[in-house]
């Protein structure tokens, strides 16, 4: 039996790396200190496994080569006008690097799952900036924790006692010398721990934001509820954000994307950078998908941009609301798209999913989904963190070379891998042309 | 979603229900929660299912509105929730 440890967890934002793995006879067979999500992907990650190469004949998906497949998807990208590459934030820093070339090649656009994410938080970013620490820092000094719009205890089930609330840091015992503040419109399993539970309306976290920052600043309020918030309350929230000393603020879906979206975090962003007048606050969000961070660094400082970046000019474009995939999809404009372990059929409107099962589609990815039902090709690949290294990047933006603790199946390559093939493929294609 | 509003329906935890709005309706089994302590108010997890009542529209922002959608609630026993595979075969219109 070989014993891994230090192993980097691949599935939530949080990137745990104190995980313990033992194999046997190239099995998984106990993981120690993952959350409940972590042991069960490491334990049940080859279950609904895809384990040849698919491509839809006369209706149906049928066995095919990896060549072969290869070649077809080379084929459909080339001879696409405008190919949308999605994906990769459960991909390694690498593969991201090798999908960024292929679609500078191809004159497409690459997107990410941000576009259904975080998006909002990357554009309310562009307007205010980012005051933000590493979790380390958080760790250490934070003796006020708010959670607006998100779920740690659920989503992100060792966040606290790794990074913010109930551990040990070197200024802090732990959750006696810590305050949690939840601000939601559920009662959520983190409402239902936290210090203090602030219930507001749906689709009023704009109004909310910017009640505390007048409540902070010393103006009157004129009325007397704001998003079904007692003044009074709100006024006391406002002192008790303005009177810590150190402050972190993580938000989730529930600020992003409510009514305001983009809007609503650059509003946090600016209580934030209100707040650091009278302490010290950091704004992070909760990033859910391991990579997604680093997907956003690798386009980041390889294109300019962070997510849906457009080469149809010959360079890179970059206009949410236009570039984004969703947005891309509803004007019905791309004619062919390659997925990489991301399932948009299953977590799109039903609208611009339908439209995206109209055009040829493939997928690169490990396991069945909606979307490898629905394509027309499908590539299985290794899954990073387990079957084969690479980088990822934490929500804080720390990166973690995370291990390969099994072998693949036999003639399954990384997505890395089968990207670099494709973009071969693509180059020799494009010189017979 | 909130107990009270399952009373309301006449219908049990784990019945099925009708969700519409006016992006789409789905059936969906339901679940009585504490979480939703408010009336008026459900949750359904991302996924498939929510995709179907929710609208493709960004406005101009990049991501759909998942959520806050406003929409209906009615009983559906009888009716049965459609199966991923179903799902998919509606998608791709076959």
């Amino acid at each position: 039996m070989d014993i891994y440890q230090d192993v980097v967890c691949p599935v939530c934002g949080c990137l745990c790396d104190d995980i313990e793995v033992n194999v046997e006879n190239n099995r998984v067979s106990k993981v120690k200190n993952a959350c409940a999500m972590g042991t069960t992907k490491f334990l049940n990650y080859n279950s609904d496994r895809l384990h040849s190469p698919l491509m839809r004949t006369n209706g149906s998906q049928q066995p095919s080569s990896l060549e072969e497949s290869i070649t077809r998807v080379a084929e459909m990208l080339v001879n696409a006008k405008y190919p949308v590459v999605y994906g990769l934030a459960l991909s390694s820093c690498e593969a991201v690097k090798v999908a960024v070339e292929l679609v500078e090649e191809i004159g497409g656009v690459i997107d990410n799952q941000t576009t259904v994410c975080h998006g909002p938080s990357v554009q309310g970013f562009h307007e205010v900036g980012e005051s933000t620490a590493s979790l380390g820092e958080v760790r250490h000094r934070a003796d006020l924790v708010v959670c607006w719009g998100c779920n740690p205890v659920e989503s992100h089930p060792r966040h606290f006692e790794r990074y913010s609330y109930t551990v040990k840091g070197r200024f802090r015992k732990g959750k006696e010398d810590r305050k949690l503040i939840v601000v939601d419109v559920r009662n959520t399993g983190t409402a239902k721990i936290a210090d203090k539970f602030i219930q507001l309306e749906p689709n009023k976290d704009y109004e909310l934001v910017n009640a505390l920052r007048t409540a902070l600043n010393h103006e009157q309020i004129q009325c007397e509820t704001v998003a079904g918030i007692p003044v009074e309350e709100i006024e006391s929230l406002a002192e008790t954000l303005r009177t810590c000393e150190f402050g972190a603020l993580f938000y989730g879906l529930g600020a992003s994307h409510t009514a305001g979206k983009g809007r609503n975090i650059e509003s946090l962003g600016l209580l934030v950078r209100d707040l650091n007048n009278w302490t010290k606050f950091v704004l992070m969000p909760a990033r859910g998908h391991y990579n997604v961070t680093g997907v956003n660094q690798v386009c980041a400082w390889q294109t300019g941009f962070p997510y849906a970046v457009d080469f149809s000019r010959g360079y890179p474009w970059y206009n949410p609301g236009e570039t984004t995939f969703v947005d891309i999809l509803r004007r019905k404009e791309s004619d062919a798209s390659l997925i990489i372990g991301s399932d948009p059929v299953a977590h799109f409107p039903i609208g611009v999913s339908k439209y995206l099962c109209s055009k040829p589609l493939a997928v690169i990815d490990p396991s069945n989904s909606m979307t490898t039902m629905a394509a027309d090709i499908v590539i299985p690949s290794s899954f990073a963190g387990i079957e084969s290294e690479g980088i990822a990047y934490r929500m804080d933006g720390v990166t973690f070379s995370m291990k390969k603790v099994v072998e693949p199946p036999e003639k399954i390559l990384s997505d890395e891998d089968v990207l670099k093939l494709i973009l071969g493929k693509v180059k020799a294609l494009k010189r017979l042309k | 979603m909130n107990p009270e509003d399952i009373s309301f329906l006449s219908i049990k935890s784990g019945d099925n229900v009708k969700v519409t709005t006016r992006y789409g309706s789905v059936i969906l089994k339901s679940s009585s929660s504490n979480q939703l302590n408010k009336r008026g108010l459900i949750y359904i997890p991302y996924g498939p299912y929510s995709n179907r009542v929710v609208g493709d529209d960004s406005n101009s922002s990049g991501t759909p509105t998942f959520k806050g959608v406003q929409g209906s609630v009615e009983s559906a026993i009888g009716e049965s929730v459609k199966t991923l595979e179903e799902l998919v075969a509606d998608l791709r219109g076959v």
